[in-house]
């Protein structure tokens, strides 16, 4: 479909061979869309990506109140996304927001969070570090449930490793760079492949908080298909961008795929 | 396991770990803490973001004294009085809900030479639920239809009056000390009601649960349910098919194909979880559009195809099976002993017959990981049925709480809406954990 010059009363349309494509290499919009990616998706690695594994390490020293802890560090999973979404939304609120006026008695100015372009990308990230899971990485193995599987990981570690360690003298901290994260490379690994494919494929969260940011400083490649298809009613040229995004998709996870095989053979 | 568990261990720092993990979770789990604090604030409450906890919602009662009134007001017919007495009546409810936000219901007992004449309570929820625009307060307006309010919210005024029902209502007590009461208080006094009046303030936590019975039917008119039936329909319809197709293609892919055949097919089918959900979408709004196709391809010969947008059907044919399905059921497949088929087999069991009374009842862990995990992933999607569904009627809640958060409806509604969309998740959540964990367990093994 993105051959043609899509129309939706009359399918398919006129045939227009890779205009689309060309069309879309020089488009302003879809550059700013690519960096606008780049950019969320930095920072929700920044700021998201570490925080399952460092809760769910810290969550199994625990030695009493086990099951409470684990309880509470899955309550933000539990929560549909669209409700973590208009509550944040509602937090950030500039003028009646809660953060707002929480740094208001701290001293610090007022922040547009979500409606200035400056802030609008960390505004978004920010739930992630918080809760490492309501953030940019909602959905099935994302952050709250991210903490699951490392638990579930970590507790598939034998336990001789460690008593062994604590014989020879291992501090916690070289216990944990020398037992813990080799046993947990093949899980972060798909954590990682899993990272990239959600950031890249964002919608509902920036739809519902921002809608594509103040002056397009959100709007990504997802956000620009769907207006492009829905609002503006350019199938030809959505579908052109959602196979562009399709094909980085792919490259990256390919690349991905050949690193560890490469890290594996080492 | 960093810290050992036996012997000496460094008490400080495990003193540090549980500080860090309770004020994480405090900072995480406050979003949910304020969702729940705005909702059961009022109106004007939810726009000041210092109250950390909500005000306690006030009961007004008010009694009016009309002892002497028949004396001093002796020309006046007894229609007449009755018609002065009711409009004042309403005049003090309204006044009281109409500028003092923080009081939820007012109780209000009318007294004359000991006997009552009227009672009554009115609850801010009715009157906004019915006639919002009392509550802009125009005096004359009020007055005009006093009958009609009182009659709409149960105010009774009996024309003989009745006996009291309790002695010590007879004698008012001393002025309540509460601030709000005598402001209150000061200006009902201020209106000139013939009545003397006298306003007690309680405290009542159940009011401020009204802004929930608010939010049930804030949206088009219809109550809640039915977009948690929607919600409800989708999810048990892609479960369905889910569950029926996922199980048999894995089961073809574990036994039936060879070990390259399945190892392709499931990169295939895997693949296809990796691809964006919008490259997706576009071409399949378009599909259901016109199912399956608008003319045959390649030629302009018109094909029978229906419009399938706005249905049930709409929203979940897409979702028929889910590379994850069949991963999550091969895996499971491939841990039954290989001899169990071949028994089956040499017994002379057909194929079906051994997927259905051997491989189903044996893998009744996996049907339940699978169908927690649609049923949890669909019950929050919020893309695909806000492009399919166009009707108010077919909305699932995801879709409704993205429209009511435009900023017409006052955000502690918005907010009592969520806390309720989120309470069937978070118990589905805690009763299934088990299912969970063990699903959980199968990616971090398989993968």
């Amino acid at each position: 479909m993105s051959f043609y010059k899509y129309s939706p009363m009359n399918p398919p349309g006129q045939f227009v061979g890779l205009q689309n494509y060309i069309h879309a290499f020089y488009d302003p919009l879809v550059i700013v869309c690519w960096k606008n990616n780049l950019i969320i998706f930095l920072l929700s690695v920044l700021l998201g990506f570490w925080v399952p594994i460092v809760q769910a390490i810290l969550v199994n020293e625990l030695r009493f109140g086990k099951s409470f802890y684990r309880i509470l560090y899955l309550l933000p999973a539990a929560v549909p996304p669209m409700v973590a979404f208009i509550v944040w939304k509602w937090i950030y609120n500039p003028d009646y927001g809660f953060l707002n006026s929480l740094l208001a008695k701290i001293g610090f100015g007022p922040y547009g969070w979500l409606n200035d372009p400056r802030t609008s990308k960390l505004s978004l990230c920010l739930p992630g570090l918080l809760e490492g899971g309501m953030g940019i990485l909602p959905g099935l193995v994302g952050g709250g449930l991210g903490v699951f599987l490392y638990l579930a990981a970590l507790q598939g570690i034998p336990a001789e490793m460690f008593e062994a360690a604590e014989i020879d003298g291992a501090s916690p901290f070289q216990k944990l760079r020398y037992i813990l994260i080799p046993y947990l490379r093949p899980i972060i690994f798909i954590h990682s492949i899993l990272a990239i494919n959600i950031s890249l494929q964002i919608f509902d969260q920036i739809f519902v908080m921002t809608g594509g940011g103040p002056v397009n400083s959100t709007r990504v490649l997802t956000l620009n298909i769907y207006y492009y298809a829905f609002r503006l009613c350019q199938m030809g040229y959505a579908t052109t961008i959602a196979s562009l995004l399709f094909l980085v998709t792919f490259v990256v996870v390919a690349f991905q795929f050949k690193a560890q095989r490469i890290l594996k053979g080492r | 396991m960093l810290i050992p568990k036996i012997g000496r261990y460094n008490k400080t720092l495990l003193l540090c770990v549980y500080i860090i993990l309770i004020l994480w979770a405090i900072v995480f789990l406050f979003p949910f803490f304020w969702m729940v604090v705005s909702s059961l604030k009022n109106k004007i409450d939810v726009y000041d973001s210092s109250l950390l906890i909500p005000p306690l919602g006030k009961v007004a009662t008010i009694t009016m004294n009309y002892d002497n009134f028949l004396n001093a007001h002796s020309a006046l017919t007894p229609d007449e009085l009755k018609k002065q007495v009711i409009e004042e009546t309403t005049v003090a409810i309204l006044y009281i809900l109409a500028h003092f936000q923080r009081v939820y219901q007012v109780n209000i007992l009318g007294i004359s030479d000991g006997k009552e004449i009227f009672n009554g309570h009115v609850s801010r929820f009715a009157v906004e639920r019915s006639n919002p625009e009392y509550l802009s307060w125009s005096e004359s307006k009020v007055r005009h239809a006093a009958d009609k309010i009182l009659a709409q919210y149960g105010v009774k005024y009996y024309e003989k009056g009745k006996n009291l029902k309790k002695e010590e209502l007879r004698y008012p007590q001393k002025i309540s000390p509460s601030d709000l009461g005598l402001k209150i208080q000061r200006e009902l006094q201020s209106l000139n009601l013939s009545g003397r009046v006298h306003v007690k303030m309680f405290s009542s936590i159940l009011r401020m649960f009204d802004t929930y019975r608010m939010a049930w039917a804030s949206v088009g008119g219809m109550s809640f349910w039915r977009f948690f039936l929607n919600s409800f329909i989708y999810a048990g319809g892609v479960i369905v098919s889910q569950v029926s197709i996922s199980a048999l293609a894995a089961y073809a892919l574990s036994r039936l194909f060879s070990e390259r055949v399945s190892k392709f097919l499931l990169m295939f089918y895997l693949a296809t979880m990796m691809l964006p959900a919008m490259t997706l979408f576009l071409p399949l709004f378009l599909m259901i559009r016109n199912f399956p196709f608008p003319t045959l391809p390649f030629t302009n010969i018109p094909f029978p195809h229906i419009n399938l947008v706005n249905t049930y059907w709409g929203l979940i044919l897409p979702h028929t099976a889910w590379g994850f399905s069949i991963f999550l059921f091969m895996g499971f497949f491939n841990q039954l002993p290989k001899e169990l088929f071949e028994a089956a087999r040499i017994d002379g069991a057909s194929e079906m017959t051994i997927f259905w009374k051997i491989v189903t009842p044996l893998s009744k862990p996996a049907y339940a990981v699978v169908t927690l995990y649609t049923f949890m992933a669909i019950w929050m999607t919020f893309l695909w049925p806000y492009l399919v569904c166009t009707d108010q009627k077919m909305w699932p809640y995801t879709v409704v709480l993205f429209y009511m958060q435009g900023g017409v409806i006052p955000p502690n509604i918005v907010m009592s809406a969520s806390v309720m969309a989120s309470i069937p998740t978070v118990l589905v959540f805690l009763l299934s954990q088990r299912f969970i964990r063990k699903g959980v367990a199968w990616i971090g093994l398989k993968g």
